[in-house]
């Protein structure tokens, strides 16, 4: 891999700090929630991009690649499925579905999810 | 002082009793929220209603009523982990269906055990061995089919 998926994680792992400590990124208010969004989304990428790499799929560039990936890890470690389904839904609701709303504890929720599903991959 | 007001989520069972709650309803003590909390379970009752949804839910997804049946003993015991391990938290369970909005046709059943705790590593770890029981006590070919989740409910 040229580009390293974990730098998506860093990136969300900076928004949820500079959100709790109100520094780093120049927040408007009315802009909170799209970085809560934008983390969000980025952590499914992190996990899912490592999960691909890690089942030699990068080649496959359909857009059920998704499904593929989470189907493949239910042989391999059902937990890592589990996990990566929760966040591939967290991510869908938080670039597709703007009815609800998303705090800070999403994205805080959706970083630990993300963290276990990355250790569980690369440990393997 | 006034009565702590207590409402409780129909199908759910108190431990306690119905006289002894009583007691406790008439009681001024602050720790009655507290008790409460610690003494509410599925009952049996619960877990059809929630069987009955499932079975309903999963018809829908094309998945045989035997293969279905077979995640009951599976969701017993996560139950009792969850219950061992948040003891005083209240655990809601949910089914429904994910449909995913990019890949089409992709539909998995989401089985959600809701836990009033904000405890984000124990609820990680907790997971882990919900997801490891239910790998365990499936059929391989039920794996696709569905997945296992835990969120933080809201602390009220």
């Amino acid at each position: 891999m040229n580009f390293n998926p974990l730098a998506f994680r860093n990136i969300a792992l900076r928004i949820s700090s500079s959100l709790k400590s109100c520094r780093d990124i120049p927040l408007k208010k009315k802009e909170e929630e799209a970085w809560i969004r934008t983390g969000i989304s980025r952590l499914y990428y992190a996990a899912f991009l490592i999960a691909r790499d890690k089942l030699s799929l990068n080649s496959y560039t359909r857009s059920d690649v998704h499904k593929l990936v989470i189907n493949k890890l239910a042989n391999i470690d059902p937990i890592a499925k589990d996990k990566l389904s929760e966040l591939r839904k967290k991510r869908n609701q938080a670039d597709y579905n703007i009815r609800e709303r998303m705090t800070i504890n999403d994205l805080l929720w959706s970083l630990a999810i993300a963290e276990d599903v990355i250790k569980r991959l690369l440990k393997n | 002082m006034s009565t702590p007001k207590v409402e409780f989520a129909e199908g759910y069972y108190e431990v306690f009793g119905i006289p002894k709650i009583n007691a406790l309803r008439e009681s001024t003590s602050s720790t009655f929220l507290e008790l409460m909390k610690i003494n509410i379970y599925p009952t049996d009752k619960y877990l059809e209603k929630f069987y009955s949804r499932l079975r309903e839910i999963s018809e829908a997804l094309g998945v045989k009523p035997h293969l279905i049946a077979q995640l009951e003993t599976p969701l017993k015991k996560a139950l009792r982990r969850l219950f061992s391990s948040f003891p005083r938290s209240k655990i809601d369970l949910n089914v429904d269906i994910v449909e995913d909005i990019e890949v089409q046709n992709w539909k998995l059943l989401r089985i959600a055990f809701v836990v009033e705790s904000s405890d984000y590593e124990k609820l990680q770890e907790v997971w882990t061995s919900v997801s490891r029981i239910f790998a365990e006590e499936t059929p391989k070919e039920l794996l696709n089919k569905y997945y296992v989740a835990i969120e933080p409910g809201e602390l009220s």
